[in-house]
């Protein structure tokens, strides 16, 4: 993390040398969002882009010392339900999971994310949202918090319940 | 399943997916953005003619600040105080709606919010908080370990206090009153509910430790088979703690909030889980203070038929701080209670110590 807060602090005085290792150390942090909330790769991958750039575009608001992913990870998510908007949201996951019988039964050789897919779906969008902010992006609650907009005890709550839910739907496979 | 394991198991199939990496042509996107333009020459009134006007306006907001301090220290809490109503309570029969598990649960998760804040470990008149045991300017070891060990330490207590049945609770009819003894410690409470529906009641009252009276306030919701849900919030000087409790086939689960001088945003949380089956328990606890975040699992072997916990634990800790002076932990550690009531803490590694 302090290698990342320093290179940030480059970024803040124009110098961008260090935006290869700021990108291989989140990238796929980022892409966990931006695939969690639009629900396929295209999409997400252009999202991707695009909040690398506002990003860097807004660091002077970005408070120095706290989380730069956490940061980072607000725009993603900011951007990804912009993009969400202008189409339905709840799209994403529910259409592209498919028959969830079918994704059971088939594809030994399905991609990791298509199967974290299966295993989230059956939580809602909030409950999702944060087992990947909490679970994939290594975010504390607290930072989950800010980023959502939910107090703190809300977060808790909801991800026991999302954690409830899973532990029920794998004990019933 | 355990919810690490799942947890985990989302992680390893996160990994192990191709995700797009299109550094080289979001880099060129980068290096396209305009550098900060380089700021304008201040005037003379720019430099010096601001300062001098915001000098005298923070003088202002200082004494305005300070005043609204003052005023919030006098009048703490937002929880409403004793019953309203006449100072003497007619005596009345235990209504057929107030079954004693619920009196049960009420008296007991009161007791646990004031153990979890120390009460019973006080002078009569004072009120230490259990919380500030936690506290960062608590002295701790200086070795990382043994400060880890320490905190675990603190959390057996209150993990055997969840689990413990320990608590006598003597129901007085008469007056919804109840006694809870936790050893030579007694508190009463005094409560009134109100039923919402046949699944749902608020109650608020009072607890009286040691001539102190501390408002509480809460509600139950019974979800039949599913199990229990109780929220219940005190308040304790210019602290509130608010608690949920939420239980459900053989699982208890608590969620803290600590309050300070009205403020809606909580200084502590507190998660605590707890399982136990057959033989085996579980437990968990997560705290999160101040830019500090330590969770703790625990694994124990009961040996009792209630669920007490026997004299072996092993714990994985871990302590995440964005603190500068505490260090970050992780470690697993295995814990055996002594007959003198001590526990010794064994790190992966060999490093123990006794408390």
């Amino acid at each position: 993390m302090d290698r990342i807060q320093a290179i940030v602090e480059q970024f803040r005085q124009g110098d961008y040398s260090g935006f290869p290792v700021f990108y291989e150390e989140t990238h796929r942090k980022v892409y966990y969002i931006s695939y969690g909330i639009l629900g396929n790769e295209f999409d997400a991958g252009d999202a991707m882009q695009d909040t690398y750039v506002r990003f860097i575009q807004s660091l002077e608001r970005f408070k120095a010392g706290t989380n730069p992913f956490a940061y980072l990870a607000t725009i993603a998510r900011n951007l990804c339900y912009d993009i969400l908007d202008k189409r339905n949201r709840e799209v994403g996951f529910r259409e592209e999971i498919g028959d969830e019988e079918t994704l059971a039964a088939g594809a030994p050789d399905i991609d990791g994310l298509d199967e974290v897919k299966r295993i989230l779906a059956p939580l809602n969008e909030s409950e999702r949202e944060i087992v990947v902010l909490h679970v994939l992006d290594d975010l504390k609650f607290r930072e989950i918090a800010e980023i959502t907009g939910k107090k703190l005890s809300t977060v808790l709550v909801t991800y026991n319940r999302a954690m409830k839910k899973l532990k029920r739907k794998e004990e019933d496979r | 399943m355990r919810r690490k394991d799942i947890e985990k198991n989302l992680r390893t199939l996160a990994e192990s997916s191709s995700v797009p990496n299109e550094m080289e042509e979001t880099y060129r996107l980068v290096k396209q953005i305009p550098q900060n333009p380089e700021p304008k020459k201040k005037g003379w009134f720019e430099r010096w003619g601001w300062k001098a006007l915001t000098g005298t306006a923070s003088a202002v907001a200082a004494g305005f600040a300070a005043f609204f301090v003052i005023d919030s220290l006098s009048s703490p809490g937002t929880v409403p105080g004793p019953i309203d109503g006449s100072s003497e309570r007619p005596v009345t029969t235990l209504p057929s709606n107030l079954e004693e598990k619920e009196a049960t649960a009420i008296g007991k998760q009161a007791a646990s919010l004031l153990n979890l804040a120390g009460v019973f470990d006080a002078d009569a008149n004072t009120l230490a908080l259990r919380a500030s045991r936690y506290d960062r300017d608590e002295q701790v070891s200086t070795a990382d370990l043994d400060s880890a060990a320490r905190d675990i330490d603190g959390f057996i207590d209150m993990v055997a206090d969840f689990s413990e049945d320990d608590w006598v609770i003597d129901l007085v009819a008469e007056e919804y009153k109840i006694s809870v003894a936790d050893g030579e410690d007694t508190f009463e409470i005094e409560y009134e509910e109100t039923h919402i529906s046949a699944y749902m009641h608020t109650f608020s009252g009072t607890i009286v430790v040691s001539d102190t009276q501390i408002p509480f306030e809460g509600m139950i919701e019974d979800l039949g088979p599913s199990g229990r849900e109780v929220e219940m919030s005190i308040t304790i000087g210019d602290e509130r703690i608010e608690v949920e409790q939420e239980i459900e086939q053989g699982e208890n689960e608590y969620s803290f909030s600590f309050f300070r001088s009205g403020s809606s945003v909580p200084y502590k949380t507190i998660e605590f889980e707890n399982e136990v089956e057959g033989i085996e328990g579980e437990s968990s606890i997560e705290i999160f203070e101040q830019g500090i975040e330590t969770e703790c699992e625990f694994e124990y072997l009961a040996n009792s038929a209630d669920g007490s916990m026997g004299n072996r634990f092993f714990a994985e800790y871990s302590r995440e701080s964005s603190v500068p002076s505490v260090n970050s932990v992780e470690a697993e550690v295995n814990i055996s209670k002594n007959a003198d009531g001590t526990h010794t803490y064994t790190f992966e590694g060999g490093h123990s110590i006794t408390i």
